[in-house]
């Protein structure tokens, strides 16, 4: 796992070298185990290497047999033991152990052919030299990311954005809509970022840029639900199967693989895995928070004794998040609404000083094996729009949450809150309508003439990225592909994933997210995974063979970190956080409204932890994320860049290039 | 659809949803569910919204009764007619 980045030009004058260094020196964290570079007139490639496999031979950049190709590539194929068999059968020969080459001689065997065979999470950039084209690529979900710029025809690109400024080539510039869009979805519609120009590639896309400009298309899908008529047993045999492979191919390492332990359902099945295809030692690391509302360490314990597993944990509590939410900011590349990233960072940081690199996890089982509350109130929601008169179906809001029906007077309030709109079963954004709402909230405090993107405009963009047949499918499936697009691919998989793992140089493995388990899961209905209420229904019956019962019976513990109220509990941080919300610093900011904001951010210091709404907390922390991140990324960005990189004694710097003759492009 | 079926995986979901840390072989297909206090009020929407899904049929709130959602094979009965559009 690792940082690339480069530029590309065909033409106008020959590109120099020296921008590739600071940017590689920008994504350090994701590659502190040395650098390589190539360059030529039109294209420079940069490397940061974080080794996994084939510690002595996987630099990069690796060329091919006749130096024709080159490649810079983050991320693992994991089926590479595989594909080099097939590879070396049909001719091609390998200098190295690493993935990292198998992927050029599938591209040169198979063209962008090539991305079907990968079982991986990735991000990569092919060089051809003869034809001077570049050909990019991310894997299917977007474990990994890949941002890019054009500027003056020359294609800026890197791991992170950070390295795109770094460059020198780019100067950073808001992007109003793209803040509007994290705002009410806690992400980018693919593929805009909060940065003018800057582009994200999608996830499960392609790009070729040639003499002729640059295509984007994409390759793969998220497949659509198609009953294969089977029962439960048979699921569940299918899902063993898959479950184990996935696990299996995602241990292969030189270097030792731990796993996380949540306590919760997912990860106690991936870590339970592991158990079931290796003997090894297993070390397994966790949150606890100092706040019992969030915290989960009874349960992460009694996984730790059923597997007897070596296990280390990090406490958390407000004054850690409050004086790490910076940080996390500054690898997320974006606000953030929720300070759950946070204790990711801390914990990832915890796995790199007890001497690991490589972490498996459990995101993905609640998008594909429908987990949420939210794919419930869909259900709910739909439940009563089948009968929109009765009188008795809303009641079944109360067994989704009891709590908030448990006062007779408030549970009036409350069916109307979550039934607004329930009978627009034709609305594409159904499931999230209510969500989408309380989000909306957060726009009402941008000052006045702030020019605000239309929620209809927004949305048909969102569409556009949706599979073709979005439209066709019920409700719970569209609440489900929705959730994978923002929440998975847009959020989870980023801000609370790669960027703060590798921000600690910690490699995430998903072995819910492998591809043929995915395609797998498509092939269960919904009713089977979530029959009435009952959430990831299948794999808890899976479960039931081989985890411990006080695992399985748990309600879903939605993992969250304390958001705004931590910050008023901050102490340490009180004058920090008063010069960040002051009526002055807001109002330079210009994004939000800063008598709103302010006026709202002294009523909640007021009150405390009392009192805030849902609303309030979003509002609170888009303006707070959204001040760091505007100081970040905005002031100097010399001073910023140097302040934020220490090197630690842990790297070392090796710089190889490759320097090659020849002419500019024509 | 043959009775048998419909049976054994509406029980299915009522012992996997309703009987977790309860011993599941004690449920019968006569066995009035509410009385044993395995389904609640709030419960019996769930089942309801189960059947609805599971067995594609439309259950108006008329027919919420105990002749046709009390035991297993009532409800069962209750899917087959609704089905073979009797109901």
């Amino acid at each position: 796992m690792c940082g690339i980045a480069g530029y590309f030009s065909r033409e106008g004058p020959p590109l120099h070298e020296a921008a590739v260094e600071p940017m590689l020196k920008a994504i350090q964290h994701r590659g502190p185990d040395g650098f390589g570079t190539y360059s030529d007139p039109n294209c420079v490639l940069g490397h940061a290497r974080l080794s996994i496999i084939d510690l002595e031979g996987g630099w990069q950049p690796i060329f091919n047999e006749d130096d024709s190709l080159a490649i810079v590539f983050n991320g693992e194929i994991y089926n590479y033991l595989e594909l080099q068999k097939n590879l070396n059968g049909r001719g091609h020969r390998f200098k190295t152990r690493s993935d990292t080459e198998v992927i050029l001689h599938a591209y040169e065997e198979w063209g962008d052919g090539c991305l079907d065979r990968f079982n991986g999470q990735f991000s990569f950039a092919v060089y051809d030299r003869r034809d001077c084209s570049l050909f990019f690529a991310r894997d299917r979900v977007g474990v990994r990311p890949l941002y890019y710029c054009w500027r003056n025809r020359t294609l800026v690109f890197a791991s992170e954005v950070k390295a795109l400024f770094a460059s020198g080539l780019v100067q950073p510039e808001l992007c109003e809509e793209g803040l509007q869009e994290i705002y009410v979805y806690w992400t980018n519609v693919f593929p805009n970022t909060p940065f003018h120009e800057v582009y994200e590639l999608p996830p499960g896309h392609m790009m070729k840029v040639t003499r002729e400009g640059a295509t984007i298309s994409r390759y793969w899908t998220v497949p659509s639900v198609e009953e294969s008529g089977l029962d439960d047993a048979e699921y569940i045999e299918g899902l063993a199967y898959h479950l184990q492979r996935s696990i299996r191919l995602r241990l292969r390492a030189d270097v030792p693989v731990g796993a996380y332990l949540s306590g919760g359902l997912d990860s106690a099945l991936t870590t339970a895995m592991i158990r079931r295809v290796t003997d090894a030692p297993i070390k397994t690391f966790s949150i606890e928070f100092t706040d019992p509302a969030f915290d989960e360490s009874v349960h992460q314990k009694e996984m730790v004794r059923f597997l007897g597993t070596d296990h280390s944990s990090i406490r958390c509590g407000p004054d850690e998040i409050a004086e790490n939410f910076g940080n996390a900011i500054w690898s997320a590349e974006r606000p953030l609404l929720r300070t759950a990233p946070v204790p990711m960072y801390l914990l990832a940081r915890l796995v790199r000083a007890e001497g690991y690199k490589v972490v498996v996890t459990g995101e993905g089982a609640d998008e594909f094996f429908l987990g949420y509350d939210i794919f419930k109130e869909t259900k709910v929601r739909q439940f009563c729009s089948r009968q929109p008169d009765s009188a008795m179906r809303p009641h079944l809001l109360g067994r989704l949450y009891p709590y908030l029906f448990r006062d007779p007077r408030a549970a009036r309030f409350q069916r109307s809150f979550f039934l607004k709109r329930f009978r627009e079963i034709g609305d594409p954004f159904y499931g999230h309508r209510i969500r989408w709402g309380l989000g909306a909230g957060v726009l009402d405090f941008l000052r006045e003439d702030a020019e605000r993107i239309s929620p209809s405009l927004r949305e048909s963009r969102l569409l556009s990225n949706l599979p073709s047949g979005f439209s066709g499918c019920g409700p719970l499936e569209r609440t489900q592909l929705v959730e994978i697009e923002t929440l998975l691919s847009g959020y989870l998989l980023s801000s609370q994933g790669d960027r703060v793992a590798m921000a600690q140089s910690v490699e995430g493995r998903y072995p819910f997210l492998d591809h043929e388990l995915i395609e797998f899961a498509s092939r269960i209905p919904s009713t089977r995974k979530m029959p009435g209420l009952d959430e990831k229904h299948l794999l808890k019956k899976f479960g039931k063979s081989f985890l411990p019962a006080g695992i399985l019976s748990r309600k879903k513990f939605p993992y969250r970190a304390p958001d705004f109220q931590g910050f008023l509990a901050w102490d340490r941080g009180r004058e920090f956080l008063e010069e960040l919300m002051s009526p002055a610093a807001i109002a330079d900011s210009g994004v939000f409204d800063a008598g709103k904001v302010t006026r709202l951010y002294r009523q909640a210091v007021l009150r405390n932890k009392s009192g805030m709404t849902y609303t309030d907390n979003l509002v609170l922390m888009a303006a707070l994320s959204t001040q760091l991140f505007l100081r970040f990324f905005f002031r100097s960005w010399e001073t910023m860049r140097m302040r934020r990189f220490e090197p630690g004694d842990h790297v070392r710097k090796t710089t190889r290039t490759t320097m090659m003759e020849g002419r500019k492009c024509n | 659809m043959q009775l048998n079926d419909v049976a054994a995986t509406v029980s299915g979901f009522i012992r996997d949803r309703f009987m977790i840390g309860r011993p599941t072989d004690s449920l019968g297909v006569s066995d009035s569910l509410l009385e044993k206090g395995i389904i609640d009020s709030t419960g019996v929407l769930e089942l309801v919204e189960y059947l609805e899904e599971r067995f594609s049929i439309k259950v108006d709130d008329e027919e919420l009764t105990p002749d046709n959602l009390e035991t297993i094979q009532n409800i069962s009965n209750f899917v087959i007619r609704k089905k073979d559009g009797l109901s």
